[in-house]
């Protein structure tokens, strides 16, 4: 990933902030060329994780979230990382959807939606910058 | 600009009809399950929810509505959606939503789903 072109924003942990979030990622995915219905799944994604790194943080968790926008010509990179121990990201994204939406725990759908959003999604730990959250989006041959 | 604006008024027959405005995520979804919460709280079952002017709903946002109808059936109630924005229902079909809740294009329509 070429990082001359890469955005970096930390945003404090608290839910007033998504909308900023969600600005600059959308404005971001415009640039990269992707349809407007590909935006908003873009948008929702982010929105998702970032969202779930807010509402189940510790208070004992580091105060800010970063997120990284990586508008590579080919692939349209976001990274989320958030200074956190370590969350069962697979386990609570492997949801049945029917069970899911009849279970009053929340969380899991949205790491739902983040997989059905994008097209490749990576999980990882790190002491340094906590749980990663990797989204990949390829960006569409007409707009290279 | 509020995030998320809600209009609320009671429809003949014991319905809610709530209108709103703006983005339903992780940040506005307490506002929504309040309001929802106060018309239960009246033993008014019946809601209709009208969702043109919605822009976004995130999966807390969507929550709330999943959190809510199975109140609401076992009080012989329901929820019914009214004019849902296009990202929007998107987001309800994707979650399974559309085939849980209701769906109508007018608030006459609305009223006879119940």
């Amino acid at each position: 990933m070429d990082d001359a072109e890469k955005i970096t924003l930390a945003v404090p942990r608290r839910t007033q902030h998504l909308s900023l979030v969600r600005k600059v990622v959308a404005t971001s995915a415009v640039e990269a060329g992707f349809a407007p219905d590909e935006v908003d799944k873009i948008e929702l994604a982010v929105d998702e994780a970032v969202s779930n790194a807010m509402l189940y943080a510790e208070p004992t968790e580091p105060r800010q979230i970063v997120v990284q926008v990586h508008p590579g010509p080919e692939r349209f990179v976001i990274v989320l990382k958030d200074g956190g121990p370590p969350f069962p990201f697979e386990e609570k994204g492997q949801i049945v959807l029917e069970q899911q939406l009849r279970s009053p725990e929340r969380g899991g759908l949205g790491i739902y939606i983040i997989r059905q959003f994008m097209d490749e999604v990576a999980y990882e730990y790190s002491a340094r910058d906590g749980n990663v959250i990797t989204m990949t989006k390829r960006v569409p041959a007409a707009a290279r | 600009m509020p995030d998320l604006k809600l209009h609320q008024e009671r429809l003949p027959g014991g319905i809610a009809y709530i209108e709103a405005e703006g983005f339903l995520d992780a940040h506005t979804f307490e506002e929504m399950e309040n309001l929802i919460s106060s018309v239960f709280r009246q033993n008014v079952y019946k809601l209709i929810v009208k969702l043109e002017k919605l822009d976004y709903i995130s999966s807390a946002g969507a929550g709330v509505f999943v959190g809510a109808i199975g109140r609401a059936k076992e009080n012989r109630g329901d929820i019914v959606f009214l004019k849902p924005s296009p990202n929007v229902k998107e987001v309800f079909d994707l979650l399974g939503l559309s085939a849980i809740f209701q769906f109508a294009d007018t608030r006459d329509e609305a009223v006879t789903c119940f």
